[in-house]
């Protein structure tokens, strides 16, 4: 398997001037300075959704697992003992170096925090606590039109704060499902 | 030169514009039935978002929302609440029916559920269903250009005269460019209705009262039942909750069931563009918070209008305003009406044709697109006829279609999620739900509970498709696979339709 860079060793090539995966010591594949995957996340975001490859391994894991014969499956650290890839593991296959020496986690918060699966229960809760909130008997809370919320009766602003919950729980569904590339 | 010759000439300077964009929108489309009916497949962001805005919000919104604002107070804001809840399903729903669309060669409804329940008799049902429901959609359309036209040319250009040149170019325009015109021309209606609401429902409170919150105020002081929910039914009664939520719960499920709605689906060029249009329509959405405020604008204002829907023109024409905008508001009523209206009519022929003739007769591409242009006429005309006709309960008939049209939601969900749905379990449900829905209409006093009739006809809808379906033989796993799971395809050509297995041999 191949080791993670550690702190040090990222500070210690801050300087240099030698290419990026000379400097990292790590394989090409797995060096991708921001220029370069800014470009390559533009290129899939404007390429069809119809056509988008199913998401993939990424080429640094892709070249680890190829070098080192293991199964995807079974590389991290902690699924070495599981037996089961976990998100922190399928984080740490994402790892760049910066151009700047730097080491980070492009996917990372996303990944571990927030995966396309959990969002859509969100936005599924989201939407059901929607229709909750706009009919009998939750609406009967809200039923009344004072206090006037930025002049409107509450009972006009509620459904209208509504329409905006729903608006931001879509923009950010679609951004993760584009992101993370078809269902 | 006197007002309402220069109101006038903006409505036909309007009129003339859109026409123009009409017109020009069909060049780059191919001479198909895929051309005519789906556009080859070929709406970007900006057309679909403002298709389906301005096709969702009609003459009814722009000037029935404010009627209910006036006369029904707080129940009009049932409108505000089922649009984002009735177009989420669609972000997973729509694309998925893109897909099966493109690979299958579809550009209709009944298409697409026959294409996974094979049945003529079903893709006549549809049909029937559909046309039942788009006929007198399209007459309230057409009533309602001729009523603004009438209203603010002060009786000199009358009803039937109004609708019949402001229908007159919405023929033309879809006649020569088909799908892709009225894509096109809701672009520009859509604009104009957004800028036109903002506009008119921000100045006329400020106007009359002194702004927003002074004008709510007034009504709290004197109208305070206005403002609770759920409001009051048009008699002046106090609405019911099982009215309000069900009124909710039936058009959040009918919303993208609509024809005209559902096969725009099959226009966008790719899936993507579909979810982009869900992710934004609740910005298009918004633009009912003006619509209501010109209506509580004329509470105070109005004592007592007999007809609630002319609350918007009345205030236009008694509230000293520049010509300009009362000319602009015309051109904001109209695109309301028309760009609604003509989405309306090319859906009806196309269903028409594709699923009540198509299925039955071998027509080539030619005579396809001939019947097609032919029944647009007639579409027209019909409602034409009920427009201008005095004594036609237009609401009642549209309001049961919505609880009937909202039956088409069950078969559309099954034959995307449920493999064991078949043929027969579709049929059964869609005649009992349908039934229901009927029954309850015309015999509400047998309702347990005031709930829509349309919501009934759901609650049998659905066990009676599970439980037939069950009892019947499983469809074939192909056919069923290409639905639940259907593959990445690319793009079809333009002027490649594909027939679908509904066409008779």
């Amino acid at each position: 398997m191949t080791s993670k860079p550690s702190a040090t060793a990222v500070v210690s090539h801050r300087k240099t001037r030698a290419p990026l995966a000379e400097r990292s010591g790590l394989p090409q594949q797995m060096v991708e300075d921001r220029p370069q995957a800014a470009h390559r996340r533009r290129a899939v975001k404007h390429r069809s959704s119809t056509d988008r490859p199913k998401p993939a391994k990424s080429d640094a894991f892709a070249a680890r697992s190829a070098a080192t014969g293991q199964d995807s499956a079974k590389s991290g650290p902690l699924s070495a003992a599981t037996g089961v890839k976990s998100r922190i593991d399928v984080a740490l296959d994402t790892a760049r170096i910066s151009r700047k020496g730097r080491l980070y986690f492009p996917y990372a918060s996303q990944r571990i925090l927030l995966s396309r699966p959990i969002v859509r229960r969100i936005a599924v809760a989201v939407f059901l606590l929607n229709l909750l909130a706009v009919t009998w008997p939750v609406a009967t809370v809200f039923r009344s039109a004072e206090p006037l919320v930025f002049g409107l009766p509450m009972s006009m602003a509620w459904p209208i704060a509504w329409i905006v919950i729903g608006w931001v729980m879509l923009l950010v569904l679609d951004h993760f499902e584009e992101r993370d590339g078809e269902s | 030169m006197e007002r309402w010759v220069v109101i006038s000439s903006m409505i036909v300077a309007y009129l003339g514009l859109t026409l123009w964009v009409g017109l020009r929108a069909g060049r780059g489309t191919s001479s198909t039935v895929d051309g005519f009916v789906a556009g080859d497949r070929n709406f970007g962001f900006l057309v679909m978002y403002f298709v389906t805005g301005a096709t969702v919000f009609s003459a009814f919104a722009f000037l029935g929302g404010p009627g209910w604002a006036y006369s029904r107070g707080a129940a009009a804001f049932y409108i505000l609440s089922y649009g984002v809840l009735g177009m989420f399903p669609w972000y997973v729903i729509g694309p998925k029916v893109a897909r099966i669309g493109r690979q299958l060669g579809q550009v209709t409804q009944a298409q697409f559920l026959t294409g996974r329940f094979e049945s003529r008799g079903l893709s006549l049902l549809i049909a029937l269903i559909s046309i039942a429901a788009l006929i007198p959609y399209i007459t309230l359309q057409m009533r309602g250009a001729g009523i603004v036209i009438e209203a603010v040319t002060e009786g000199k250009v009358p009803l039937w005269a109004g609708a019949a040149v402001a229908y007159g170019i919405v023929l033309i325009y879809v006649l020569v460019s088909g799908v892709s015109a009225v894509g096109w021309t809701n672009t520009l209606q859509g604009v104009f209705m957004i800028v036109i609401a903002w506009t008119l429902g921000l100045y006329l409170p400020y106007a009359l009262y002194g702004g927003i919150g002074p004008m709510f105020e007034a009504i709290l002081t004197q109208r305070p039942e206005l403002l609770d929910l759920p409001g009051l039914t048009a008699a002046g009664e106090p609405w019911s909750w099982a009215g309000y939520t069900s009124a909710i719960l039936i058009s959040a499920v009918g919303l993208t069931m609509w024809p005209h709605i559902f096969m725009k689906a099959f226009t966008a060029r790719d899936e993507r563009i579909i979810r982009r249009t869900v992710v934004w329509f609740p910005t298009f959405q918004l633009f009912l918070v003006p619509v209501f405020l010109i209506g509580f604008a004329g509470v105070l204002f109005v004592d007592t209008l007999e007809r609630p829907d002319f609350i918007l023109p009345y205030l236009i024409l008694n509230v000293d305003l520049p010509m300009i905008v009362v000319g602009l508001f015309c051109a904001g009523a109209l695109s309301a009406s028309m760009s609604t209206g003509d989405a309306l009519m090319h859906a009806t022929a196309s269903v028409a044709v594709e699923d009540g003739v198509r299925p039955f007769a071998r027509l080539n591409e030619y005579q396809q697109r001939l019947l097609i242009r032919v029944l647009i006429v007639v579409a027209g005309a019909v409602a034409y006829f009920f427009a201008v006709s005095e004594g036609v309960s237009l609401v009642v008939l549209l309001l049961t279609s919505y609880g009937i049209i909202a039956q088409l939601a069950p078969p559309v969900v099954a034959a995307l999620f449920w493999r064991r749905a078949t043929t027969p379990g579709v049929i059964a449900g869609l005649a009992a739900g349908s039934a229901t829905a009927l029954l309850f209409f015309f015999a509400p006093d047998l309702r347990p509970i005031p709930l829509h009739e349309g919501l009934f006809g759901l609650i049998v809808h659905v066990p009676v498709l599970i439980l037939v379906s069950l009892l019947t033989r499983a469809q074939d796993p192909a056919t069923v696979e290409a639905y639940v799971n259907p593959p990445a395809s690319p793009p079809v050509k333009p002027g490649t339709h594909q027939p679908t297995s509904t066409t008779a041999p």
